[in-house]
């Protein structure tokens, strides 16, 4: 009996002797979740592409002007807000990275209702002069409800995401020297924020707007 | 590793100018609507986003957070 658990005490002190380092974990860690990034990329650019062979680049649904800009102004400031959540993790400034999580996600929030409550008109309020294209608009509706759903998808899992890290944070894990879940969090954010910002001009602004309805 | 102020400021620069890009982009769409120059704004907007906060860099450079 003894001669086991000494066995199994062994093998365990072997198990953590061969750990790799943190920062070689680390390297491996961030090598993994830009590959994963890198993989999203052929999704989100089919879906570019089906926008510019569906739509052409001289034409886009009529689209108001006015709640895409403030969506993706609020996907920017979110951007920044997650940014100085993980530099104030760096400096083990705890408060900060706290609530610079809390905005970010708050911010999150208002872009997904943004977007899905009022540019999908899933509230029943009409936004501008004219009514929400709908799924069944043809191509502009499909195209519209590909990109914005597929991208809001990727905005709600972020928002979990968030919402993980800020409990763990609260609950005191991450320090200056050991926080790869606030960086991998940040990198996962900001890479959301990346297809938004070459989604917003392909939906919103290139070409001439048509009104559907 | 930078002092803490200047990281913080990096930030405040960084998302400066990817306000005016935004702003500069929006009036361009009103205005032309051209393919080329809004894809190049965001290509712009989007290299900010992926070299200063999400910090590739990091991938090929054995450095800690």
């Amino acid at each position: 009996m003894s001669a086991v658990a000494t066995s199994t005490t062994q093998a365990h002190d072997h198990d953590h002797g061969h750990e790799p380092p943190y920062i070689v974990r680390l390297r491996n860690n961030r090598l993994g979740l830009w590959l994963f990034c890198f993989s999203e990329l052929f999704l989100f650019g089919a879906l570019l592409s089906a926008r510019f062979y569906l739509w052409g680049a001289d034409s886009r649904p009529e689209l108001d002007q006015t709640l895409g800009l403030i969506t993706t102004g609020v996907l920017l400031i979110s951007s920044f807000f997650i940014n100085r959540a993980e530099t104030a993790i760096g400096y083990n400034d705890r408060k900060t990275f706290l609530n610079s999580l809390m905005v970010t996600f708050v911010l999150g929030l208002i872009f997904l209702i943004g977007v899905v409550g009022f540019e999908w008109g899933l509230f029943g309020i009409a936004i501008g002069d004219h009514e929400p294209l709908k799924p069944t608009d043809g191509i502009w509706g499909a195209v519209f409800y590909g990109m914005t759903g597929m991208h809001a998808i990727h905005v709600l899992t972020g928002l979990i995401f968030i919402l993980i890290v800020w409990n763990n944070g609260r609950k005191g894990h991450f320090s200056a020297e050991e926080h790869w879940g606030v960086e991998a969090c940040a990198i996962y954010w900001h890479f959301v924020d990346v297809v938004w910002i070459i989604f917003y001009p392909a939906l919103y602004l290139i070409g001439t707007g048509i009104v559907i309805h | 590793m930078k002092d803490k102020k200047a990281a913080y400021r990096q930030g405040v620069n960084i998302f400066i100018l990817l306000a005016v890009l935004t702003i500069i982009e929006f009036y361009l769409g009103i205005w032309s609507g051209s393919l080329s120059l809004l894809m190049l704004v965001a290509v712009a907007k989007a290299g900010l986003v992926v070299y200063y906060y999400m910090h590739v860099y990091r991938v090929w450079r054995e450095e800690s957070h």
